[in-house]
């Protein structure tokens, strides 16, 4: 249940950033919500806070996504381009990446550490009810938001400036979008720990069924990644292995090779 | 009747003046040029007059300020054809010339029948009916340019804002594009379009604006404000305008 909800956040922000950005490579991770939500996540679980308070992990996951999409906003502007989105995703990509190796480094026992990387790693296993009851209000804000810009983002399809001219608020939407990101995101990250590929792959998957305009792959690709999220758990869970095998992992192990496929099918029908 | 007014109009990028003191007036029916070197104000003006960038001086639309009405109703009675006209996803002709009708929709309601009948209707008259099913990455360069003109036309605009409709194409594309905008003028649409081929502009347009360095340096009927000493001022160069087959010709070198 809990894989469906972070499936279809995943997935559906994956779709909206990638209108958003007018970027078929764009994916949550690029805007620095995971990367965020992680750090937060793992400051956490480094302050040994996690034992302290059940929802300490939960909470400071979305305060780390939010953060990186209060941080992005202030850091693009009102009237920033694309290239500047991307560029400070990066930053806060980076940023989020030397907190986390800090962490690591400095953790105090190999336990904490191991603690810390397993979480990074992206599993479902051992989550409640009262994990589900925590994300889902945020997860369902989050998706809100960004079933509401789908006919904005067909609009951008032609650019900022022709967008704006058939009437939409260009900062009204990036503001939607964003923020809708951060808490479906952020809410996802913090339960589940980082999941990769599904708001990456899922659009792509579904861009030769359903068409390009975004609005029309908002609501499949939510579908669609819960459906390869709960698939993914269930591979998980039936493969056998001497150890647990982590959620995120195997979404990267298939999801990885899958998508440089499509990439190089994709570079030989483009000369 | 003026549709679209503007008084003192003026437009700063990154501080500097790009457009300064500009009074223009198009009205219904209207095909009205704008001409005039690089760099002269030409793109910024037209962004002002639709309303797309902050600007100084009044803008009015039928004796109403541009700035009060929202962006959809806005958007619903100026179209803005942007030069070059990139579009980032390979996405079907049909459903590039649908997202004209986007300032007639809100975010939850499908569209219409009337919806259908006006995308129907541009198609027809851009002649990219048999290419509805093409993707846009496949189309030339005239196809593509027919298509996008008829993304703007969808939203069956009072005003059409048109930036360098015709650069990229050949002579029978040009052509066709300005034709276009003609039989649109004759249906009542007032057409701004920025032209940089002076051939054209002074076959088609019933006014022009001369523009050099943000000022309006000449406006009036092409012959008029496209003359040889006028152009001599605004591009540096030595033009002479005769009339080839009922058709005016230029020759130009530079002036130096």
């Amino acid at each position: 249940m809990l894989g469906l909800v972070i499936g279809a956040a995943l997935g559906l922000s994956g779709a909206a950033l990638q209108g958003l950005l007018r970027n078929p490579l764009a994916e949550p991770g690029l805007v620095g919500a995971t990367g965020m939500a992680s750090l937060g996540a793992v400051i956490v679980l480094y302050f040994g806070l996690a034992a302290l308070f059940p929802f300490a992990v939960p909470v400071a996951g979305i305060a780390g996504a939010l953060l990186a999409v209060a941080l992005l906003y202030l850091l693009a502007g009102r009237e920033a381009g694309t290239a500047t989105i991307i560029l400070a995703g990066v930053a806060l990509n980076a940023l989020a990446g030397a907190g986390v190796a800090l962490a690591l480094n400095l953790s105090p026992s190999a336990y904490a550490a191991v603690e810390i990387a397993f979480w990074l790693l992206g599993s479902l296993a051992d989550r409640s009810v009262q994990h589900l009851a925590f994300a889902v209000p945020f997860i369902a804000v989050g998706i809100a938001l960004l079933l509401s810009v789908g006919r904005s983002l067909d609009a951008l399809a032609l650019g900022e400036e022709t967008a704006s001219s058939l009437g939409v608020d260009l900062n009204s939407v990036r503001l939607r979008a964003i923020l809708g990101t951060g808490l479906a995101v952020g809410a996802a990250v913090a339960v589940s720990g980082s999941i990769g590929f599904v708001g990456l792959v899922v659009p792509h998957l579904l861009r030769p069924i359903f068409g390009h305009e975004p609005s029309r792959l908002l609501l499949p690709s939510a579908l669609g990644g819960a459906c390869l999220l709960l698939a993914a758990d269930l591979g998980v869970r039936l493969i056998p292995s001497p150890q647990e095998l982590k959620l995120g992992v195997l979404t990267a192990l298939v999801g990885a090779p899958f998508f440089l496929g499509l990439m190089w099918r994709l570079r030989r029908e483009t000369p | 009747m003026n549709v679209l007014q503007a008084r003192a109009l003026g437009v700063s990028l990154g501080g500097r003046a790009v457009v300064s003191g500009v009074d223009l007036d198009i009205e219904a029916g209207d095909l009205v040029g704008l001409v005039g070197p690089n760099g002269a104000g030409k793109t910024s003006l037209l962004r002002a007059l639709a309303g797309l960038a902050p600007s100084t001086g009044t803008v009015s639309f039928d004796g109403h300020p541009l700035a009060a009405l929202p962006p959809a109703a806005r958007a619903r009675r100026i179209a803005y054809l942007a030069q070059g006209g990139q579009v980032y996803w390979p996405l079907t002709v049909a459903r590039l010339v649908a997202l004209g009708r986007l300032p007639h929709l809100d975010a939850w309601t499908r569209p219409g029948p009337a919806d259908a009948a006006a995308i129907a209707a541009a198609m027809a008259a851009c002649e990219v009916t048999p290419l509805a099913a093409r993707s846009v990455a496949s189309l030339s360069g005239g196809e593509r340019a027919r298509a996008l003109l008829a993304r703007a036309l969808a939203g069956e605009p009072r005003v059409l804002l048109a930036d360098e409709p015709v650069a990229g194409l050949d002579p029978y594309h040009q052509l066709g594009v300005m034709d276009l905008l003609q039989a649109r003028a004759g249906q009542g649409c007032g057409v701004v379009v920025v032209l940089h081929d002076l051939a054209l502009a002074l076959r088609y347009c019933h006014r022009v604006y001369l523009l050099a360095e943000g000022k309006v340096l000449a406006s009036g009927a092409p012959r008029e404000a496209l003359n040889a000493e006028l152009l001599a001022r605004a591009y540096g160069v030595r033009a002479t305008i005769a009339d080839i087959a009922g058709q005016p010709a230029l020759t130009m070198e530079r002036l130096r």
